[in-house]
């Protein structure tokens, strides 16, 4: 999964119209980033890149652009 | 068993199948049942752990017999080949699942399907296969695995929680069902344990979550020992006059 193909998911994952994120965004600004949304990103974690990403690593998270450098220096589980 | 009524003997030339088994709750069951003297034939899809099972019991404790319930659409063939080269069974549990949270916000069909056929559609099929003439002993035993989530459910956990109510609902019809064929069906309910689901499970959870969690638990967490006494009781003929039971093993989670 790409960059764009990520950023289509979390669109999906935060209930946003397709194309509306760009990874620079606060995830703090969204209403629909909350512990539910963390559940799904654990499970989009797990279902596509076969890694396990914990909640701490996740509360870290700042901007979507973290949450993708959280999938890209994870190592499959 | 370490006090009380023993098991020593129970299980005595009794064959018995736990599939799962390489799993937390499969695995002690089958050291508990190896202890007890059963044959124990142990079953799940990756070899390898199953192996690491076997080489932790005494030598020829058990045998394996690697299988993927989920990937398989002819489980009543399978046990038939079992049984036609070593003999019928007394016993079988299913501790074979899948746990996986998923909010009904990203929830979709293939993900509710493929929750419900690890864990229920197996558990029918294994029964289906039990029944047939000649796979089971006399008196034999059918234990499925449940879990609390059915009862207390939670927030990301609509699917499992839904799989595990249908287990329960699949116990009682299939004890009906199946008293003609004197095979008696009950179902461990377990909260949660240590085991390798919880330890995921902690990862992906918030710490504060996790410590209120643990805390609901009136005598703390349980371990995969307390649950495989649980199952031991139901495969043995201690529980003769049990079927279609529901044996809660949860910490008192459930009279808070």
């Amino acid at each position: 999964m790409n960059k764009s193909d990520f950023l289509l998911a979390l669109d999906e994952l935060l209930e946003l119209s397709p194309g509306t994120l760009n990874g620079t965004e606060t995830l703090d600004s969204y209403e629909n980033w909350d512990s539910l949304a963390v559940i799904s990103f654990i499970a989009l974690a797990d279902e596509k890149f076969s890694i396990v990403v914990g909640s701490e690593a996740i509360a870290k998270a700042q901007t979507v652009n973290d949450l993708l450098q959280l999938i890209s220096s994870s190592t499959p589980d | 068993m370490t006090s009380g009524v023993s098991l020593q003997g129970e299980f005595s030339n009794r064959r018995i199948l736990v599939v799962g088994a390489s799993g937390s709750i499969g695995r002690m069951a089958t050291l508990k049942l190896a202890e007890a003297g059963a044959k124990v034939v142990i079953s799940g899809r990756d070899k390898s752990k199953l192996e690491i099972v076997a080489d932790s019991l005494p030598p020829n404790s058990c045998q394996i017999e690697p299988y993927d319930l989920v990937g398989n659409d002819d489980i009543a063939g399978w046990l038939r080949k079992l049984v036609e080269r070593d003999g019928p069974f007394s016993g079988i549990v299913h501790a074979a699942g899948m746990q996986k949270n998923m909010p009904l916000r990203s929830i979709n069909t293939a993900f509710i399907d493929e929750i419900f056929h690890a864990n229920v559609t197996t558990a029918i099929m294994l029964g289906k296969a039990f029944r047939q003439r000649g796979c089971h002993a006399e008196d034999a035993s059918l234990v499925l695995i449940g879990s609390i989530a059915c009862r207390i459910g939670g927030a990301g956990n609509v699917a499992y929680s839904a799989s595990k109510g249908a287990i329960l609902a699949a116990t009682t019809a299939m004890a009906h069902e199946l008293l003609r064929d004197k095979i008696r069906v009950n179902c461990v309910v377990p909260g949660l344990i240590e085991s390798d689901m919880a330890e995921k499970s902690k990862k992906i959870t918030p710490p504060e979550s996790w410590s209120a969690l643990l805390a609901a638990y009136p005598l703390g967490l349980g371990n995969a020992e307390d649950i495989a006494y649980g199952i031991l009781y139901l495969l043995s003929n201690r529980s003769r006059w049990m079927t279609g039971t529901e044996l809660k093993i949860d910490g008192g989670l459930s009279i808070v």
